[in-house]
């Protein structure tokens, strides 16, 4: 049946059963329709509305997404030359341009930009909720110095940022790291100078903190990262560093520590990293279970990479315990 | 109510908004929630009233209802996809009214799995939609509808508007002819010639 139906009609517990089954994408169409749509979708509890919203910045898009699943995309108009579209009829995105790409929504806008940062606005409105995730991608995303301030002024934290531009000014590396107040994981692919140097002390209180290029992550640095998981690449942390810091875990510091995994170039001393450390060593034959909820460390493709793994781990076939609160830590070395 | 020998037979009479009546049988009438909670333990003495509903709404409710009787209980919405070839031709031969009718009818007897198959199917007509085409199914008035309609209201109000101030215009005149009428303008011209009198023979 194709033929036109007064959706409006219908009693509650019928329309809201439809909208249970429109999914996100469904109810922001329906809410873009009219006004009265909007104050429908906006109201509206239920299933379609169990998202998790991602604002995903790059060089040719941003993108309202839901479980990676593209949403509603903002898109430069430049990139679609002489071509007029169809226009959004209703609300602030009246006279819009659009297209869709199958489920999702596409956008344009004279700055893609601002386009996401309104997509942004309108998508809280309707969702009854923050933005879960800020993800800035490519090279060439340029002005995300604004997405960021958006993101800190309109709420008061972020639960996932990841920031995966490279080639980072060291002033915009100070910015993100200054201003940006995320709860949960924070990822960063920047490279910055070589002789970066945070403008002040780090403190990470998160799930997962994950550093691409951490080579300007210092001891003082790592002492402050009171992470369930920190993954970091390319560090220039020595024996020495490991050796204090696991000191510092084990007289409490750092208590919410589940695996540190770090890549270093230099080679490790054990003798000093368990310099005035009380350890048992364990053969190959013992098992190991690590049992960590959310993992979103990457590894290393390829290259003779040396990383030691501090953790809070299950082991087997073992009865030996290094603190007397039942937290064990596990030292491991390999080569890959 | 008839009532054959075995319970799962027993048959009852529901009367329509036509105040027609018809048999539908115990175990179909049993998915309705609604009759659960009015009739299931006290029994109906004669006709069930359901009569906010016409006659072919509430038979091809209920046709449903005898179709699934059979059916596993019902957990959930099912997706349109696993439909069988009867639910199918059961939706498809409805018309939008009918549809409607049988959505509302549905919602008030409180058939979970009715319900649930007719909203999942709007949902379906909705989903995959761009904003206009949505509009088109949802029949709300387009932009360019409600602009016109705008246009008209404004034209309708700004006549009214005309009509009356040039009826304002018109009372205002005939006012201040009634207001002052010959023996008024003879008062105050007399009150004045007083007055200048007064002050004449003070001075």
């Amino acid at each position: 049946m194709t033929t036109p139906f007064r959706l409006f009609s219908l009693p509650y517990v019928p329309l809201k059963q439809v909208l249970d089954n429109l999914g996100p994408h469904g109810i922001i169409l329906l809410s873009l329709c009219s006004r009265r749509s909007k104050n429908l979708a906006v109201s509206y509890r239920g299933p379609s509305k169990n998202v998790q919203l991602h604002l995903m910045y790059g060089d040719s898009f941003g993108s309202l997404a839901n479980d990676l699943t593209g949403v509603w995309e903002a898109i430069d108009i430049k990139n679609l030359g002489s071509v007029r579209l169809g226009t959004l009829p209703s609300g602030k995105f009246r006279d819009v341009q659009y297209k869709m790409d199958g489920d999702c929504l596409v956008t344009l806008w004279e700055d893609k930009l601002t386009g996401l940062i309104e997509i942004g606005n309108y998508a809280r409105e309707i969702f009854n909720q923050d933005i879960y995730q800020v993800s800035i991608g490519d090279e060439q995303a340029v002005g995300y110095r604004r997405l960021i301030e958006w993101t800190m002024d309109t709420q008061k934290s972020i639960e996932r940022f990841y920031f995966g531009i490279k080639k980072t000014l060291d002033e915009d590396l100070d910015y993100i790291l200054e201003n940006l107040k995320c709860t949960g994981s924070l990822s960063l692919l920047a490279r910055p100078s070589k002789n970066y140097r945070t403008a002040k002390p780090l403190f990470f209180n998160l799930n997962v903190i994950y550093i691409c290029k951490s080579f300007w992550i210092t001891q003082r640095d790592l002492l402050g990262m009171n992470c369930k998981i920190i993954t970091m690449y390319n560090s220039k942390l020595t024996s020495e560093d490991f050796n204090v810091f696991l000191k510092h875990w084990m007289s409490g510091g750092c208590s919410k520590l589940k695996l540190l995994l770090v890549s270093v170039k230099e080679l490790i001393n054990f003798e000093s990293v368990f310099d005035g450390v009380e350890f048992t060593e364990r053969g190959r034959d013992v098992e190991r279970i690590f049992v960590i909820v959310d993992v979103s460390a990457r590894w290393p493709s390829s290259g003779q990479v040396k990383y030691p793994t501090i953790g809070r781990s299950l082991i087997c076939n073992s009865k030996q315990r290094m603190r007397k609160n039942g937290k064990v830590c596990e030292y491991e070395h390999r080569t890959i | 109510m008839t009532s054959p020998a075995s319970s799962s037979e027993v048959k009852y009479l529901i009367e329509s908004s036509e105040g027609n009546t018809f048999d539908v049988s115990g175990a179909a009438l049993r998915q309705s929630n609604t009759f659960n909670a009015m009739f299931l333990n006290i029994g109906a003495d004669g006709p069930i009233p359901f009569t906010d509903y016409n006659e072919a709404t509430l038979k091809k409710v209920f046709e449903y209802c005898e179709h699934s009787v059979n059916e596993e209980n019902y957990s959930g919405p099912k997706h349109q996809d696993d439909l069988s070839k009867w639910d199918l031709n059961f939706f498809n031969e409805m018309d939008q009214k009918m549809f409607i009718d049988v959505i509302n009818a549905s919602n008030f007897l409180d058939i979970e799995r009715l319900t649930s198959y007719c909203c999942e199917r709007i949902a379906r007509m909705l989903r995959g939609k761009n904003t206009q085409e949505m509009i088109k199914v949802i029949t709300l008035p387009t932009a360019e509808e409600l602009e016109a309609k705008q246009k008209v209201e404004e034209k309708k109000a700004a006549a009214a508007k005309k009509v009356a101030e040039k009826a304002a215009e018109t009372a205002e005149k005939t006012e201040t002819l009634e207001e002052l009428p010959v023996q008024q303008l003879v008062q105050t011209t007399r009150n004045k010639l007083t007055r200048k009198y007064l002050s004449f023979s003070n001075e």
